[in-house]
């Protein structure tokens, strides 16, 4: 059914073993009704005879083996929706086969080396165990992950700071998916700060792409973040965290001074007295902390919310 | 129109400058703010991150003194427009937890009863306002400056609690420029992240991510930049010059609050809107506006 | 020589048959080697299993008669050996859910703790939504096998079984990444490259599915059973392409009775499940239906008529259907618009003939287990119930031998077959994509739901085609062996044109129609001379068909002739 637009698809080729450099391969495609970016791929091979490489297997996002970046945005090719113009690139943050075809493996080490395997304490039973959906529900949220790393691969603390001790949000999600499950009993606080989830900075690239619909950082991450800020003494993100939550219980608000000084230690923040010394000719620094008026109020909730706790 | 204003720590801290251009383009603007002066901090990305309920019973409590003062509630700052709107669709949906959060506010005297939206001043701009209306008031059209957009990562993502903007291709903040006679720069980095959320625990790290932005823009021949979150400017203006050293190049772009810019496009003074106030020197932007800083 | 590699049993496939083959022979603590064409778990059919059957056999002696009956008559159309499907069927209950619990699966439940089922005759369950839940066991397998570092490698292809004095002795294989031919010498094979093979323009067959487990078996010399008959979804997603998989499930719903709905073009409503009660998956009976409406003009096979959940409260699609995304994203709003389908190619209930207490096949040494097994019930737990068997076959043997004897003749005759794509197109060359391409249209076309004498030899006559005209202007554009993927494509041609006659040989055969099978011109299903597997193997270079009578140990049809199209299964 064309419906007699084409698609102009601009499509990286590049085979390491074999070419100087990259190249891109442009292409027009009959527009059928909506088309998804695999069907473009997949006219190239069969109908165009342009012999790009790319991989995918169910056409259906069960896979999870199709990504790939469109006009600069990492997608599920058999998901995405094709438009009248595309750059088709191979997924950043991995290191390329061929053409869109990326290399996975040392995510997938990654993901690995959190163990997402469930661990009970104690011996599985029978079948079925008694349990509830509302037990499930925040491992539920994950259950549909299917892996792709697309979410990885938007994720700028590697793509912008090549910050490779960072496992990355989709084995994070792995680790969460285990973590939450209501009889798991595993290590999981040390996993994460092997993966250096601290170094996640909350921009919700990850939440944006996933083509499941996950929201990754808050449903997976940041639960996780929240474990590690309760059982980790010494890791200096969760330490940062009850820092900031001290200074709230104190003041009402943040004192960044106090906070820089508290969370970075005396000596780090001596190094920043230059800095601090500008902000604070130009008025950008309170040497004492303000407190909030009605900050009484604020010591009651923090009470009542502990008192749960 | 009326808001309940909330400033969020920053603007009361670090960036003052914000909170008196807000101020001073509010009265301008005939919008009626009432300061939320005894609410607390949002809880950034840190109170979320270890406490959920205290994280919803402080943001309840703020939401709750707006109720009171049946007003919405109005920001300045990304992050706190994520976190009380974020707070405020919970609530509203789960009957069960706003209970248990309601609780807490009894403690208090206060009851959240998810009557109220929460907005942040673009917004207010664009949709309350209106880009027509807006136009008529620019006194000072910024002809001939080239302003990059930096939206930040809390008013964009994610999509389906904020809603206003589209995060792959967002306008509002080019459009808001354009109303004021600038010129938008196009560059990748206006929907990236600053770095700012691991500035304190890992520096380098967010000095490399607000580096290539800043880079960027710079490359894109912007004459300033504009933020809509102090934490963005924090990562972009005072630390600017932490990441000149880190990628070894001189940057020096002036990075100015979104009600800064408004300000100097409805013609108020530079003073007015304590363009002094920024770390990098805005004199370059005003030379170019042939002001008087 | 190639590069060789040792193990006591090598696993073809990484599918739920392979995966619990794989588990099973560690587990019994000898050498396993699982070798996938796509990813572990990520590839084949396994991923798309959408429901789970909660078998409940120990409840009483009509349960278990019930869950027979629907095996053996609405999936099996009577060729299935039945107490193979009893002990399957106990196996489901007692092994595969508490060990895929064990894992971590979660079978949707409510808050309660109830499990959210269907209602009706025969109960599914979901892990956790429909059209999810094969995923999500492959997941579990997967990290288990990864986990306990099984070896495994992955992207690689079989390309054929090594035999020692008719004996199988171990496999050769393609490293897709790197371009590598390898042989394994192992004591036992186990064949688990899945049911459904991507024969047909629209087909359930994932990518890498060409045949290759049929072809590699039918060359080595082991006999082939009921290939012939071949299921066909009925009501797939019609478009966008990429989305041919995107099923459209027959049976009830989750948490109620209420069944999807289908319509012709013209919005008359012509088949829900509920006109077939005791029909547990009514794959072939929806077809009957859709066949006449095809024949008015009133429907295509590949478009032209509805699916509709529009009588179904829309909150249970979006609780519980995995495919509720999809079919949203196409703009459908449930409560009032249908969804239009088409039929693909799915499962061969066929296969590799095997012994299905041992899995052992015509070969000694090599085991079938799963879909490309000769009983393909089309489920996921009854494919893991074979995966385990075939390992407890495998390793009985593997104890027992020595490592044999590789056959360095052979080894170079297939490095020689394998390498020889490896050449560059001239101008009028085509990509083998591009043939694999025309020879799905023609099975789409010729071998589709409805055969007959005729369009048989047609579909012949094309491949004969195929073979002379465009086989030989297959070339590659790169001799790059990285990742070529082209290369893998020829390899399949091969495979595919090799079993596609097959196929139609043993169809040809077949003088009735029966349950998936379908011939125009003989409309009738002939229980007097045809409750009998057709068996094929290779005989030098020509083709040896025979048939066998089918045991029916418990229940067996009412009638010795029935019209195929007004019969209930
Ligand atoms: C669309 C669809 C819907 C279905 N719905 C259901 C359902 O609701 N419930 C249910 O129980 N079942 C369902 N099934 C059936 C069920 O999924 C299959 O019967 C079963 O999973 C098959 O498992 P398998 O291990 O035999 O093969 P597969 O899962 O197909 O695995 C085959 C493996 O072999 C590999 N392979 C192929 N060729 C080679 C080679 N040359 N070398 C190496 N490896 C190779 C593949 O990469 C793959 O890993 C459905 C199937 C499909 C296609
Ligand atoms: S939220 Fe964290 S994990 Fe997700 S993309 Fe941003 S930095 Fe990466
Ligand atoms: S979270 Fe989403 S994007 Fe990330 S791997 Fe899982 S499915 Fe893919
Ligand atoms: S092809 Fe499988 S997820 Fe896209």
């Amino acid at each position: 059914m064309t419906s007699g637009n084409t698609v102009s698809a601009k499509i990286f080729r590049y085979d390491p073993a074999a070419d100087k450099a990259p190249r891109y391969e442009t292409l027009e495609v009959p527009l059928e009704k909506e088309m998804r970016v695999l069907d473009v791929l997949d006219y190239a091979v069969e109908n165009a005879g342009v012999a790009v490489g790319y991989r995918w297997f169910c056409g259906v996002k069960r896979c999870g083996m199709c990504g790939v970046s469109v006009n600069g945005k990492p997608v599920l090719a058999c998901w995405e929706k094709a438009t009248p113009s595309m750059v088709i690139d191979p997924l950043p943050n991995m290191p390329v086969v061929r053409d869109l075809v990326v290399d996975r493996s040392a995510l997938e080490q990654a993901t690995l080396e959190m163990e997402p395997c469930l661990k009970r304490k104690e011996p599985y039973e029978s079948f079925p165990e008694p349990l509830t959906h509302r037990d499930f529900e925040d491992a539920y949220r994950l259950m549909t992950c299917i892996e792709c790393y697309v979410c990885t691969a938007a994720c700028p603390v590697l793509s912008d700071a090549n910050h490779r001790e960072f496992a990355g949000p989709a084995s994070l999600v792995q680790l969460a998916k285990v973590a939450l499950h209501p009889k798991d009993a595993g290590e999981r606080v040390a996993a994460a700060l092997k993966g250096d989830i601290y170094a996640c900075i909350s921009c919700y690239e990850c939440s944006n792409v996933c083509p499941v619909g996950i929201n990754v950082l808050e449903d997976a991450i940041e639960k996780l973040k929240r474990r590690c800020a309760a059982q980790s003494e010494s890791n200096p993100g969760a330490k940062h965290a009850r820092i900031f939550t001290d200074l709230i219980r104190k003041f009402g608000r943040i004192h960044p001074p106090t906070l820089m000084r508290q969370s970075k230690g005396l000596m780090q923040s001596v190094s920043k007295m230059s800095m601090a010394l500008a902000m604070y000719r130009k008025g950008k620094v309170q040497v004492r902390p303000q407190t909030v008026q009605g900050i009484e109020e604020v010591r009651k909730l923090f009470k009542a919310v502990e008192k749960d706790q | 129109m009326k808001f309940a204003y909330y400033p969020g720590c920053s603007a009361k801290t670090t960036c003052p400058e914000l909170d008196q251009s807000m101020k001073a383009v509010a009265k301008k603007l005939d919008l009626d703010l009432a300061e939320l002066e005894v609410a607390t901090c949002t809880g950034s990305r840190q109170i979320r991150d270890s406490n959920e309920e205290l994280f919803l019973t402080l943001n309840a409590r703020t939401l709750a003194l707006a109720e009171r003062l049946e007003r919405d509630v109005m920001t300045v700052c990304a992050t706190c427009l994520l976190n009380l709107t974020e707070v405020n669709a919970t609530l509203k949906q789960n009957a069960e937890l706003r209970r248990k959060i309601n609780a807490n506010l009894a403690a208090v005297g206060l009851e959240f009863r998810g009557t109220r939206e929460v907005t942040h001043f673009l917004w207010v701009l664009l949709r309350d306002i209106g880009a027509e209306a807006l136009a008529k008031k620019v006194a000072r059209p910024l002809r001939g400056l080239r302003v990059a957009p930096f939206y930040g990562c809390h008013i964009l993502r994610p999509k389906d609690v904020l809603g206003f903007d589209d995060p792959d291709s967002p306008t509002s903040l080019d459009t808001l420029i354009r109303v004021l006679g600038a010129d938008p720069v196009a560059y990748d980095g206006k929907k990236r992240c600053c770095g700012f959320h691991v500035l304190m625990t890992k520096e380098d790290l967010a000095l490399k991510i607000s580096g290539r932005r800043l880079s960027q823009a710079r490359d894109e021949a912007a004459d300033c930049l504009v933020t809509t979150c102090p934490l963005c400017h924090s990562s972009l203006d005072p630390y600017q010059s932490a990441v000149e050293k880190t990628l070894g190049r001189k940057i020096r772009l002036p990075v100015i609050h979104l009600p800064q810019l408004v300000g100097l496009g409805l013609g108020l003074a530079p003073r007015e809107l304590k363009l002094e106030g920024n770390a990098v020197s805005t004199a370059p932007v005003l030379e170019k506006m042939a002001l008087q800083a | 020589m190639p590069r060789t590699i040792d193990t006591d049993v090598v696993v073809i496939g990484g599918g739920a048959a392979g995966a619990h083959a794989a588990l099973k022979v560690h587990a019994e603590g000898l050498k396993v080697l699982l070798i996938v064409k796509g990813f572990l778990g990520r590839s084949g059919c396994s991923i798309f299993a959408g429901n789970l059957q909660l078998v409940n056999t120990k409840v009483s002696a009509e349960e278990e008669e019930k869950w027979l009956t629907i095996r053996t008559k609405h999936m099996g159309g009577y060729l299935l050996e039945q107490d193979y499907v009893k002990r399957a069927n106990r196996f489901t209950e007692s092994e595969f859910y508490p060990e895929m619990e064990r894992r971590g699966l979660y079978i949707r439940r409510n808050a309660e703790g109830k499990f959210i089922k269907s209602e009706g005759r025969g109960t599914n369950v979901w892990a956790p939504l429909q059209g999810y839940s094969g995923t999500f066991v492959m997941e579990l397998l997967r990290k288990e096998i990864l986990n306990k570092r099984i070896p495994l490698l992955q992207e690689t292809m079989v390309t054929s079984l090594l035999l020692d004095e008719g004996k199988v002795v171990g496999v050769t294989l393609l490293d897709i990444l790197r371009g590598e031919f390898i042989a394994v010498r192992a004591k036992a094979v186990i064949v688990a490259t899945g049911p459904s093979n991507y024969l047909a323009t629209r087909s359930t067959g994932t990518r890498e599915q060409c045949a290759n487990g049929f072809a590699m078996a039918y060359r080595a010399g082991a006999q082939m059973q009921d290939i012939e008959i071949q299921w066909w979804h009925c009501s797939d997603i019609a478009w966008p392409k990429a989305w041919t998989r995107l099923h459209i499930y027959p049976n009830p719903m989750p948490a109620t009775k209420e069944t999807v709905r289908l319509y012709n073009s013209e919005g008359e409503m012509f088949f829900e499940q509920g006109m077939y009660p005791l029909a547990m998956q009514p794959y072939f009976l929806q077809l009957k239906h859709l066949y006449p409406h095809v024949k008015r003009g009133k429907a295509r096979w590949n478009g032209g008529y509805f699916a509709g959940y529009t009588h179904i409260d829309p909150s249970i699609m979006e609780q519980y259907s995995y495919q509720t995304q999809f079919l949203k994203a196409l703009g459908l709003d449930l409560s009032k618009d249908l969804i239009e389908c088409g039929i693909s190619w799915h499962m061969t209930l066929g296969g590799i003939r095997t012994n299905t207490e041992t899995m052992e096949t015509s070969l000694p040494g090599l085991y079938a287990a799963g879909g490309v097994g000769s009983h393909g019930v089309g489920t996921i737990t009854f494919v893991s119930y074979d995966g385990t068997l075939a390992a407890g076959g495998a390793c009985a043997r593997a104890r027992a031998m020595q490592p044999p004897r590789l056959p360095e003749e052979q080894i170079a005759r297939e490095e020689q077959r394998v390498m020889s794509p490896l050449k560059v197109r001239s101008g009028d060359g085509l990509l083998p994509a591009q043939v694999k391409k025309r020879i799905r249209e023609i099975m789409w076309e010729k071998m589709g739901y409805v055969k007959s004498e005729a369009k048989m030899e047609e579909a012949l006559g094309q491949l004969a085609e195929v073979r002379e005209k465009l086989v030989p202007r297959i070339g590659l554009d790169s001799l790059s062996r990285t990742w070529n993927y082209d290369w893998v494509d020829a390899l399949d041609v091969e495979d595919m044109l090799d079993i596609c006659e097959l196929t139609i040989h043993s169809a040809k055969v077949r003088q009735e129609s029966r349950g998936a099978f379908f011939r125009e011109d003989f409309p009738y299903i002939d229980n007097k001379n045809w409750l009998r597997h057709t068996v094929m193997s290779r005989d030098g270079n020509a083709l040896r068909i025979e048939t066998v009578p089918v045991e029916l140990k418990y229940i067996r049809p009412e009638s010795e002739r029935e019209d195929f199209l007004s019969a209930d299964y």
